[in-house]
């Protein structure tokens, strides 16, 4: 299946909700400690062909890409969670010279995560290490509102995705917290864990269960409506866990990648959660989604500076 | 930014866009509210007319529908409000939470701090640590991002000539110089900080001073080579105990340039001097103590045979560094392809 080779290490990776065929890579030079950065946007290609990954453009930016955000108002419209704090508004149907079309300087430190409303389509949201989440719209020059209860940095902020106003934010200070944007603070907060928590993701398919991925090598899928204990604890990693994701076709499916630089699949209602693993990562593994429009194909990227895109069941390295 | 440069924005939008649309503009999806903002001519501020004629796309902003919105809903009631009608921004400006713009202080953040539930203790910040001397380095703390930090505050503002990637060059040839991209990037991998030529500096973004000045960061990485502080297969592996370990090699680097940059800041020429001086010094003085020494050693009655000749560093340049000490105790012909004065870099002018 297809592999994509970029100049610096992986750090995100996200299809695009418009073309089953694109997605956009963010990068960092250096491990993203120090040095520029890169936004990739690729496509792949329909039919087998020499070159299954080509790259349809890329921008470059003066510090590393920690995130993306495909925007769901707009095909060729991304948002960059770039590590000097700012966040980019890139738009592919313009030349690279004209972009960034926008360059939001607000958040006072590295910029962790982007996520996008799939709901209302307007805003999206930057979790930062400022312990901050912002909340933008695309029709402002400026944030709208600001989440200050964090109190460590904020490593993920995902949109619900079936309530247009309800956010959850995932921290190293433990928690994560439910947010209503029209509420003046959390709604809820919940100690998930006993180490820092880098990464948490709704239920497509149940608007109260939430999956959080921590340091301590699990991943836990929590009940808002019963949080004291969680719905299932899920353990096969052998380091912190970087990012989870559920699966937009399936209710109980999940993805995880982990620095201990495997990319794991895991189904939280049955006895063996773990239903795959892929270790085709030489560095830690850092970024993984899953389509919204084709079922089963997965991306992931890591610190290898590898971009792999492969259907669920087959070998990510198989040419 | 002012008003007339959205508004060129707007207009730049539409007629670049393929589409023919604002990105700007967009807002929903539904036709409903598309027609109504069709007869709004657009929310966009930054349209100064408003009987633009920007068409909405038929496809190009409306995603293909989500599997789970074809599904059913969740598995009883949410304990969310039920959710409001309007953009977000007249959401949150109806609810009275709106605060535009609001950029968050570091007292802001300490308040914030104090009235969270949980008294649970949080790691420190890798970059809020005290390393006892951190707080007089301008460079580094002055601008809080060591990231772009080096290329707009220490070593920036067209001392190299090259902007940004010049500007790395220094601070990557002390910092990446052999460890983190030799072989085993895990284990004591910032040993590696001793000396070596520094990856940026050995031409990459043609950077003149970046060897010399990684050859100056020997020593640094000393401390720390031992710790091994950026293996994850030992005590809990997490996210900022890396940024701890690398930030305080770092901050042994930062420390050392952030004296020269005093130098680089007032005058490139007087860098070069001041570089050129201390290798000629060292240079001297290695010359006098070879001599020295083997004058003590035939006193004694011992007679000194003459070094072998180590092989050239790689591009036949030799190599600088604690390792060669050919060219401290060593006459200057023994040098195998030339003097000190190549060591400035792979080829670059004097």
């Amino acid at each position: 299946m297809p592999v994509f080779k970029t100049p610096f290490n992986g750090y995100s990776v996200k299809f695009s909700p418009f073309y089953e065929h694109r997605l956009a890579v963010a990068t960092s030079q250096n491990f993203g400690i120090l040095g520029n950065g890169r936004l990739h946007v690729l496509d792949l290609s329909p039919s087998p062909s020499p070159q299954p990954i080509s790259q349809l453009t890329s921008f470059d930016t003066a510090d590393g890409v920690y995130d993306l955000a495909w925007s769901e108002s707009h095909d060729s419209l991304l948002v960059a969670a770039v590590a000097d704090g700012s966040v980019k508004l890139y738009d592919l149907a313009l030349p690279p010279t004209s972009n960034p079309i926008r360059s939001l300087h607000e958040h006072s430190r590295e910029v962790q995560s982007a996520d996008y409303n799939p709901v209302r389509r307007d805003s999206f949201l930057t979790s930062s290490w400022d312990d901050t989440v912002k909340l933008w719209t695309t029709d402002r020059p400026a944030s709208v509102r600001t989440f200050k209860e964090h109190a460590y940095c904020v490593y993920s902020a995902v949109w619900n995705p079936r309530h247009a106003d309800v956010f959850a934010s995932a921290s190293g200070d433990c928690t994560l917290r439910v947010w209503d944007v029209r509420e003046p603070g959390s709604t809820m907060i919940i100690a998930a864990h006993e180490s820092e928590i880098l990464s948490c993701d709704w239920n497509k398919y149940d608007d109260c269960s939430i999956a959080t991925a921590s340091v301590d090598k699990s991943i836990k899928v929590w009940d808002v409506r019963n949080f004291r204990v969680p719905v299932s604890v899920l353990n096969g990693h052998g380091y912190a866990v970087r990012k989870v994701k559920f699966s937009p076709h399936r209710r109980s499916l999940m993805v995880s990648c982990s620095y201990d630089m495997t990319v794991c699949l895991w189904d939280y209602m049955v006895e063996d959660a773990l239903v795959g693993r892929y270790d085709h990562h030489t560095e830690f593994a850092v970024g993984v989604d899953m389509s919204v429009l084709v079922e089963g194909l997965l991306a992931s990227t890591g610190w290898d500076e590898l971009v792999y895109v492969w259907q669920h069941g087959t070998d990510p390295r198989a040419p | 930014m002012r008003v007339d440069v959205y508004h060129q924005l707007h207009q730049d939008s539409i007629q670049k866009n393929d589409k023919n649309l604002c990105v700007f503009c967009v807002l929903g999806r539904s036709r409903r509210r598309r027609r109504k903002r069709r007869e709004r001519a657009f929310s966009c501020r930054f349209a100064e007319d408003s009987s633009m004629d920007s068409q909405p796309q038929p496809s190009g902003n409306t995603p293909p529908p989500k599997p789970w919105e074809r599904a059913g809903g969740s598995t009883g009631p949410a304990p969310f409000k039920p959710p409001s009608g309007g953009s977000t921004t007249d959401v949150v400006e109806a609810s009275g939470t709106a605060k535009p713009g609001e950029i968050v202080s570091t007292s802001d953040r300490n308040t914030a701090v104090n009235r969270n539930a949980l008294s649970r203790p949080v790691p420190t910040r890798p970059w809020e640590q005290n390393y006892g001397t951190a707080n007089s380095y301008g460079g580094y703390n002055s601008t809080m991002n060591y990231g772009s930090g080096y290329g707009s505050g220490t070593y920036g503002s067209g001392t190299y000539g090259s902007g940004t990637y010049g500007s790395y060059g220094g601070v990557g040839g002390g910092l990446y110089g052999g460890g983190l991209y030799g072989s085993n990037m895990y284990r004591g991998g910032y040993g590696g900080l001793q000396g070596s030529s520094g990856l940026y500096g050995g031409g990459m973004y043609n950077s003149g001073f970046g060897g010399p000045m990684g050859g100056y960061g020997m020593g640094m990485g000393g401390p720390y080579g031992d710790q091994d502080p950026n293996n994850p297969y030992g005590a809990p592996p997490s996210p900022p105990g890396f940024w701890i370990s690398v930030l305080r090699v770092m901050q042994g680097v930062v420390n050392f340039f952030g004296r020269i940059s005093i130098l680089i800041d007032q005058n490139t020429q007087a860098f070069h001097l001041f570089m050129t001086a201390l290798l000629q010094l060292f240079e001297r003085s290695g010359l006098l103590y070879g001599e020295l020494a083997r004058f003590v050693l035939r006193i004694l009655g011992v007679r000194t045979k003459p070094k072998k000749v180590r092989p050239p560093g790689p591009d036949g340049l030799p190599l600088p560094g604690p390792n060669n000490q050919n060219y401290i105790e060593g006459p200057k012909a023994a040098a195998p392809t030339g003097s000190w004065d190549n060591v400035w870099g792979n080829g670059a002018p004097n």
